[in-house]
């Protein structure tokens, strides 16, 4: 028996060495290079992106929503087209600082539900009205599951309850539900405020030190985290932003209603100071400030090749098309009028975006040998 | 089947241990919530090429399947009603192991052979239930291919997971133990290690090694002690840092059977096992007829399969044909994303999958890397969108990209093609394209 097994095994070994898997694969270029972060000072990269670009912005974000808070008081308590037009630009200064946030949702933002509590969309609109006349409606404003509140909701208060702004500001001066929507409309401020001023708060105290001390490259740690925020992000600008109102989801059957800043016709500019914020913590720049260490220079440090061009020039390449692109609709319209005109203008922009895609979310988690674990696995592996 | 008799000392351990493992994996997926996670959350399960039949039964009906598992598995511990409880383990746990492809794992599928062949053998016929009840099933001996063939099985798990290893990016790259390894550096002890390159060379050339040998050192009377010694370290290492699941406590327990008879009639000893009884089993003469062609096929089968990939041009990590059911364990670390779209052929309208809609973040990051994965979702596609959009033989394509062991992706297939069209099948698939 002892006989037989030797046999079989010797024979099993003969298969092995003459393996044919173990020729080289085509892209190897001898030099073997397969080196995840290298040597690459992550820290210093935290560092950067924790103090030159996240917590500012959420300083930035946390000041636009108390200047808007404070328009609002002014506004309800005796309401006028010009102190409307003062709330709408708070709010549409507001709105363009969340933008430049979204990608950090984890950590204190994660905590705090921030995206929840500041840009669930789209808008509920139909049960906005309702809870925005109910008597303790504003139990609603904090809820996370809620898509009646935050800046979609205001969005629809500022611009949308009404068609001229004199009936709008009539609508506030001088109707009940009016009265019960301003007291909403504070609610949710506040709430907002409460949140952003929470999350920098953790961010400034605590969580700073934890982020940039947390090196490596397993699911949890700082690298995983922003490139799983980064990506999902990009992905919310692909699909809510751009893909459902274009109809690209719904067999090009548009859908500009559930566009991100729809009454206001916010749709584009903030889809593209959402790009903006994607490029600026790629490369590691402040917002309107100074260039610094960022994925860019990582990605440079490994010499990330694709097709035999830079990966990072592929990626810097993508982001200034999907931006101009973007930049170019902007300039002819606004996004419902874009989609009512010429919608397939709208689905070009959205494929820009989408190519990206792959450079982002296959490329670099694979080279930087990241996990992509916001899929968490509910089985074993082997 | 010789007629060279073996004590059943080793097959009366190997039984009791294969039982209490696999109660304990029972009771682990049910409290692990699993069964929701995976059997009744799912709108759509990947299929095996052949049991695209199979189909989950519904929450109070998959808790009762895992009852039958984890009471066929302890009846198979007492050796109570042995052969049919063998026989009832063996049907669900294949069941459930059959409804979703997405869940697959090397060792589930070795404990389905196992089971398998335990349906065969005599493995009640001492310290059991069985022999308590009727004691005329008592015997000392059985013949010694009974036991042998677990041990091949087992043998050819490592060495194939061994020659598996023999590639490139294993030996060359330490891929992809370069990447994960480095996930590791909070390990207790060796963790400061793992930030290294060398150590994930060092980790890859052991474990080829290991695989490759283990078995001889195991079947070798002189160097046994030291390979079982190497199989708990390997094994529970390996456990302490992968997400494997009971594969290490499986390895563990089954290779004890590679121990001779003195040692496990001491070890069952200890827990009151004695065997006065001088009867060789033997197998009816009718059972003889049966088995002998069975387990030939069942050997030869075993031994083909594992490398079947050879029947199939391109690299096996890529195309992935031929690389389940060949013991590729722990082999690669592939992520990719794949974005269908269907087009009405009547409008030229398009429209963008949402997989999610449909998926688990689970088997959509499977689905990504397997292309009969790919194909499967296509069609169900084109079935779903002919229902909801009233669409006629609806277009799907894909647009798919995947990387390999920390490498930049490249693109999968090709994103023309209609994949509602193409039949899932054993030849190879054309609309792949090459590394």
């Amino acid at each position: 028996m002892m006989q037989n097994f030797r046999i079989l095994f010797f024979t099993l070994l003969i298969i092995a060495i003459t393996n044919p898997a173990c020729k080289e694969r085509e892209d190897d270029d001898g030099n073997g290079q397969i080196t995840c972060t290298g040597d690459f000072d992550l820290e210093s990269m935290y560092l950067n992106i924790a103090d030159n670009i996240i917590i500012p912005s959420y300083r930035d974000l946390q000041e636009s929503i108390r200047a808007l808070e404070e328009s609002h008081y002014v506004f309800a308590d005796e309401p006028t087209v010009s102190k409307l037009q003062t709330v709408r630009e708070n709010f549409k200064q507001a709105y363009l600082d969340w933008q430049t946030v979204a990608q950090y949702d984890f950590g204190p933002a994660e905590t705090f539900f921030l995206k929840n509590v500041i840009n669930n969309f789209p808008l509920n609109v139909e049960e906005t009205r309702i809870f925005s006349t109910l008597e303790a409606g504003t139990a609603y404003v904090s809820d996370p599951n809620s898509f009646s509140s935050g800046l979609p909701a205001m969005d629809y208060f500022l611009y949308g309850v009404a068609d001229t702004d004199d009936e709008i500001v009539t609508f506030y001066a001088s109707s009940g539900d009016g009265v019960d929507m301003l007291n909403y409309i504070g609610a949710l401020i506040q709430d907002m405020r409460v949140k952003a001023q929470s999350t920098l708060n953790e961010w400034t105290n605590n969580y700073k030190q934890e982020f940039i001390s947390n090196t490596g490259t397993a699911a949890g740690s700082s690298l995983s985290l922003l490139l799983n925020g980064f990506n999902k992000q990009y992905e919310i600008i692909k699909r809510e932003k751009l893909g459902i109102p274009s109809g690209v989801l719904t067999l090009e059957i548009p859908n500009p209603e559930k566009a991100e800043g729809f009454y206001s016709d916010l749709s584009f500019p903030l889809a593209i100071e959402a790009l903006q914020a994607s490029l600026d913590l790629y490369k590691g720049k402040q917002n309107n400030g100074s260039d610094n260490v960022g994925f860019e220079e990582l990605l440079k440090f490994i010499n990330a090749q694709k097709d035999n061009s830079n990966l990072d020039d592929i990626i810097q390449q993508q982001f200034s098309t999907a931006i101009s692109t973007l930049q170019e609709l902007e300039r002819q319209g606004t996004m419902t009028e874009l989609i009512e005109l010429d919608q397939p203008s709208v689905v070009m922009a959205y494929n820009e975006v989408t190519k990206q895609l792959v450079n982002i979310k296959t490329d670099m988690p694979s080279i930087l040998c990241v996990s992509i674990t916001y899929i968490d696995n509910p089985s074993d592996s082997d | 089947m010789t007629t060279d008799q073996k004590d059943i000392a080793p097959l009366v351990s190997f039984r009791i241990l294969f039982g209490l493992v696999m109660l304990y994996s029972a009771i682990r997926f049910v409290a692990s919530g699993w069964i929701e996670r995976l059997y009744i959350e799912p709108e759509f399960f990947f299929k095996f090429y052949g049991f695209e039949w199979v189909e989950p039964l519904g929450t109070v009906g998959m808790y009762a399947v895992f009852g039958v598992i984890a009471l066929s598995a302890l009846f198979i511990a007492l050796g109570l009603f042995y052969r049919l409880a063998a026989i009832v383990f063996f049907l669900s746990f294949t069941y459930v192991e059959l409804i979703d492809a997405t869940n697959y794992l090397n060792h589930y599928y070795l404990v389905c052979l196992l089971a398998f062949i335990l349906i065969f053998l005599p493995a009640n016929a001492s310290f059991s239930l069985d022999a308590l009840r009727k004691p005329s099933i008592q015997c000392k001996t059985i013949p010694a291919w009974c036991i042998n063939i677990i041990i091949f099985q087992l043998a050819l798990v490592y060495t194939c997971a061994g020659i598996a290893k023999l590639n490139s990016d294993w030996l060359f790259h330490a891929m992809p133990l370069a990447i994960w390894l480095t996930e590791h550096q909070g390990f207790p002890v060796f963790g400061y290690f793992f930030q290294f390159k060398e150590t994930a060379f060092f980790f890859s050339w052991v474990t080829a090694f290991y695989d490759l040998t283990i078995a001889w050192f195991l079947l070798n009377k002189k160097t046994r002690p030291f390979a079982y010694f190497m199989v708990l370290a390997f094994h529970i290492l390996t456990g302490m840092l992968f997400n494997i699941g009971l594969f290490p406590l499986i390895m563990i327990s089954s290779t004890l059977i590679f121990f001779s008879a003195e040692f496990h009639n001491k070890l069952l000893s200890f827990f009151g096992y004695k065997n006065e009884s001088s009867y060789s089993y033997s197998f009816p003469k009718f059972n003889q007829k049966i088995f002998r062609p069975i387990f030939a096929a069942f050997v030869i089968v075993q031994l083909l399969v594992p490398f079947r990939h050879y029947l199939y041009e391109g690299d096996l990590m890529w195309t992935e044909e031929g690389y389940r059911f060949s013991w590729r364990v722990m082999l690669v670390e592939k992520n990719g994303m794949a974005t269908f779209t269907v087009e009405d052929t009547e409008t030229g309208r398009k429209e963008e999958v949402v997989n999610g809609k449909y998926l688990t973040q689970f088997q959509e990051k499977q689905m990504a890397i397997q292309p009969d994965f790919i194909l499967q979702f296509a069609h169900f596609l084109k079935k779903e969108y002919e229902y909801k959009y009233n669409l006629k033989d609806p277009i799907v394509r894909v647009e798919s990209h995947v990387a390999l062991n920390g490498r930049i992706s490249q693109r999968f297939i090709d994103p023309q093609i209609n994949l509602a069209e193409l039949e899932n099948s054993f030849f190879k698939k054309e609309w792949l394209l090459s590394y």
